[in-house]
């Protein structure tokens, strides 16, 4: 074992050290080994090969990634906006309800009203619950608050209260027929037990 | 049969490890000689930190811009350099112009003070889709702690070429590796580098496939 050690790395060693030096030792002597080019190829790495990257920085990765959006989005509200408010369509003394209430306590924005006319009876109509209906007056649904949003329209009472369907949804379908089904299992199970009871002892025997 | 199986196997294990050993011993970068030890000539030319060359025929170096540059003593880098290494060395050279030349194909940078060169390093360059520009360039701007815009990211040792924002500046080199245009050297390197250079000094870097010696044609 250490004999044959002694043998297969002798030779190894010996060709190790003799290659480095009889390189250097060429590359020394030559003339024509010592223009500055040779040199410099003689000390590259090499040329780079097909497919080096470059990582994208950490901060560019994440401004690039990100999307800005262009404003608030009001997607909950873009029915209630888009419909027509019924100030609109009649005419702004027609149009006013019995009671109108304009919970908003801004004063900026009282002030901003054009149609303040409209207004009528604003405080005889009490609080909110009374009976809260479209704003009326000469101005569009779009009315620009203090805040930097937009000016949203009450909903009367009745269309405002979430609205129950005469026909039930899926899901209610789905968890009354899963209702009816458990009560059914409960009922056979029920009916088996009380089936079975006289001959348990023969079927355990 | 088995016994002398097992007994090829472990010898050439122990051949495998005295050849990693071997060879790492043989390749150090500090390998000298015990001191008393006389040298051969060229072993101790393989020794000395240049290479100076003879006064009578000095090699010119071909530089994109339409100049040559005389040469009068290179590095002597023995083997060849890997990812962020870098070699530095101005002892005993003059006060001169420095000047700077990146060879893209060798993927290696040499900085030259007068007609001696006092360092080199191993570089990353722009990628084929963000390639690096090649012709003459002077250093523009500087900066030690510049932090790019463009990318968010630290950009130390800066040495601005064109004015678009291509700049010598330091960077992780490794292999694999390249940057948005930009020419990265190793920090330290970067740091030596950005000490030399002064604002004016000429750089010249050499697109993939050009000689050294031959008149390198630049792209732009």
């Amino acid at each position: 074992m250490k004999r044959g050690h002694a043998i297969l790395s002798a030779p190894v060693l010996a060709v190790l050290i003799a290659l480095p030096i009889s390189e250097s030792s060429l590359a020394g002597v030559a003339d024509a080994l010592r223009d500055p080019a040779s040199i410099f190829g003689q000390r590259s790495p090499g040329g780079r090969g097909p497919g080096a990257m470059f990582q994208t920085k950490p901060g560019r990765a994440a401004s690039t990634a990100r999307e800005v959006s262009p404003g608030p989005s009001e997607r909950v509200l873009s029915n209630v906006r888009e419909r027509v408010p019924p100030a609109a369509s009649a005419g702004p003394g027609a149009s006013a309800p019995s009671g109108i209430a304009v919970p908003l306590e801004t004063p900026g924005f009282v002030a901003a009203v054009p149609g303040g006319a409209g207004l009528g009876g604003a405080p005889s109509g009490g609080s909110s619950s009374g009976g809260v209906g479209a704003i009326p007056g000469g101005f569009g649904p779009e009315l620009p608050l203090p805040g930097g949003g937009s000016f949203l329209v009450p909903v009367p009472p009745g269309n405002g209260l979430p609205i129950i369907s005469a026909v039930p949804e899926p899901e209610t379908w789905q968890t009354m027929i899963l209702g009816v089904f458990a009560i059914g299992l409960a009922l056979r199970r029920r009916g088996r037990a009380r089936h079975a009871q006289p001959s348990d002892p023969v079927i355990a025997r | 049969m088995a016994a002398v199986k097992t007994g090829l196997l472990i010898a050439s294990c122990v051949a495998l490890a005295t050849a990693v050993l071997g060879g790492r011993y043989v390749l150090r970068d500090d390998f000298m000689p015990p001191p008393g030890t006389a040298l051969r000539p060229a072993d101790q030319a393989a020794l000395d930190p240049r290479i100076w060359y003879r006064q009578s025929s000095l090699p010119r170096l071909a530089l994109p811009g339409g100049e040559d540059r005389t040469v009068s003593s290179v590095l002597n880098v023995s083997k060849a350099m890997e990812f962020g290494d870098f070699v530095w060395n101005e002892d005993a050279i003059p006060a001169g112009p420095v000047w700077v030349r990146i060879d893209l194909g060798n993927q290696l940078m040499s900085v030259f003070r007068g007609e001696h060169e006092i360092g080199s390093a191993v570089i990353l360059y722009g990628t084929d889709g963000k390639p690096t520009p090649t012709g003459a360039f002077n250093v523009l701007a500087k900066d030690a702690d510049y932090r790019s815009i463009t990318y968010d990211a630290p950009m130390p040792f800066m040495l601005r070429l064109t004015a678009d924002g291509v700049a010598i500046h330091a960077s992780n080199v490794r292999e694999g590796s390249a940057t948005h245009g930009c020419i990265g050297v190793p920090p330290e390197f970067a740091r030596r580098l950005f000490a030399q250079v002064q604002l004016g000094n000429f750089v010249a870097i050499l697109p993939v496939g050009a000689d050294g010696t031959k008149p390198a044609t630049p792209s732009n």
